[in-house]
């Protein structure tokens, strides 16, 4: 099969899952760019792709580095945004992803307490809790041993549940 | 694996599709750019060796391998990086964590430090410090120690619930960036910059053994070369 019909299979299959992952992992709505970016890359690197590897995990992994990129370049922008002219440059998303998602007033909460918490915690929650990646897809796409996926996810459920207030405590 | 409310709730949160129309219209736009990189990609090969932009590619490629830093993705390096990769006990704080990319002199060496905020208590003729293993009542923090004279010793504390920024008047107002406020004191030895973003706050401190002082702009450039530090 060609590179462009696995690509358009794989964006058909995938596109979605990864979409809303960046959502969450960039905390902004206009990841579309990023989107397209997550499936150049894979069809660029498409030659060293391991058939047997899980394309989803493949595709999420550099869909993880380029959010981790994109977030750093947007705080880059942000602090040069005082910069005349500047701003004009990048427009940004007028839509919040409390409105994309339709989050109601707890989800709100949800949602903004994860995006507080530090990349390892915001990555794992995303994966492991929201987007139900087993232990070891999880421990696939981040790099880690799955052990140290297991810890990562309990102890981010931890922070998540302290700043939560105590919500949903067992 | 028993799923307890909160996984229940995280797999409940609410997920968006992809307008049919923007799907097409994206998987277009990869399949087209792929093929004008194939076509780039093949005009390249042809002059590569014999083009004055080749020769000028491979100065600016050396340029940046060697000589300009750069962090794991591509931004600016972090201060002794390799070594503050090393430190597992940042691993620990559920907060973002920041550190700076910047300073006015060569660092040498590093090291790790904590402040405990939690109940001490005397135990076995020593002083224990109750809840010392709970992230919650520590700030971590990093010194870095110049490698040459003058001395210096820039420390970073980064802490979200037990830090304030001060209201003493005594504390000049400087401003990062344009819109971060900041709080600065110098006194004889020692510089010291506050500031906060969402619930961090951040504190820097920059002392000289002999009391030679760097300019304020120098501080703030330290300030402001603060990038997110990712594991």
């Amino acid at each position: 099969m060609d590179k462009e019909r696995i690509i358009a299979e794989w964006f058909e299959v995938y596109s979605d899952d990864i979409y809303n992952f960046l959502i969450y992992r960039v905390g902004e709505t206009d990841v579309d760019d990023l989107l397209q970016e997550v499936f150049i890359k894979s069809m660029n690197g498409l030659d060293s792709y391991e058939g047997n590897a899980n394309p989803k995990t493949w595709l999420f992994s550099i869909a993880r580095h380029l959010a981790i990129d994109e977030i750093r370049r947007r705080q880059h922008h942000k602090w040069k945004s005082v910069i005349p002219f500047d701003s004009a440059k990048t427009p940004k998303s007028e839509e919040t992803p409390e409105k994309l998602l339709d989050l109601k007033e707890e989800n709100k909460k949800l949602y903004g307490v994860i995006q507080s918490l530090k990349a390892n915690y915001r990555d794992v929650l995303i994966l492991r809790g929201i987007k139900e990646f087993s232990v070891s897809e999880t421990a696939e796409i981040l790099g880690w041993t799955e052990n140290k996926t297991r810890s990562t996810y309990h102890r981010a459920k931890q922070a998540l549940k302290k700043k939560l207030g105590g919500q949903f405590d067992e | 694996m028993n799923k307890d409310r909160l996984d229940q709730k995280l797999q409940s949160m609410p997920k968006v599709k992809l307008e049919e129309h923007k799907k097409r219209k994206m998987l277009q736009n990869i399949l087209e750019r792929d093929e004008s990189e194939e076509q780039l990609g093949d005009s390249r090969i042809k002059g590569w060796f014999i083009s004055v932009g080749g020769t000028l590619a491979v100065a600016l490629l050396a340029m940046v391998i060697f000589v300009m830093p750069s962090g794991p993705f591509g931004g600016a390096a972090f201060l002794a990086e390799e070594e503050l990769r090393g430190i597992e006990e940042l691993e620990k704080f559920d907060h973002v964590l920041k550190f700076p990319t910047y300073a006015p002199f060569e660092i040498g060496e590093i090291e790790y430090d904590e402040l405990y905020w939690g109940d001490r208590e005397p135990k076995d003729g020593q002083v224990h410090y109750v809840q010392g293993d709970d992230p919650d009542y520590l700030t971590p923090g990093i010194n870095y120690f110049s490698e040459e004279e003058p001395r210096y010793q820039l420390t970073v504390y980064l802490d979200d619930q037990h830090m304030q920024l001060s209201e003493k008047d005594d504390f000049e107002a400087v401003t990062l960036n344009g819109d971060i406020e900041a709080r600065y004191d110098q006194r004889e030895f020692v510089q010291e910059l506050l500031w906060q973003e969402g619930e961090v706050v951040f504190n820097i401190a920059i002392r000289s053994d002999e009391g030679d002082l760097l300019p304020k702009e120098e501080i703030i450039k330290i300030a402001e070369s603060f990038e997110i530090f990712e594991f």
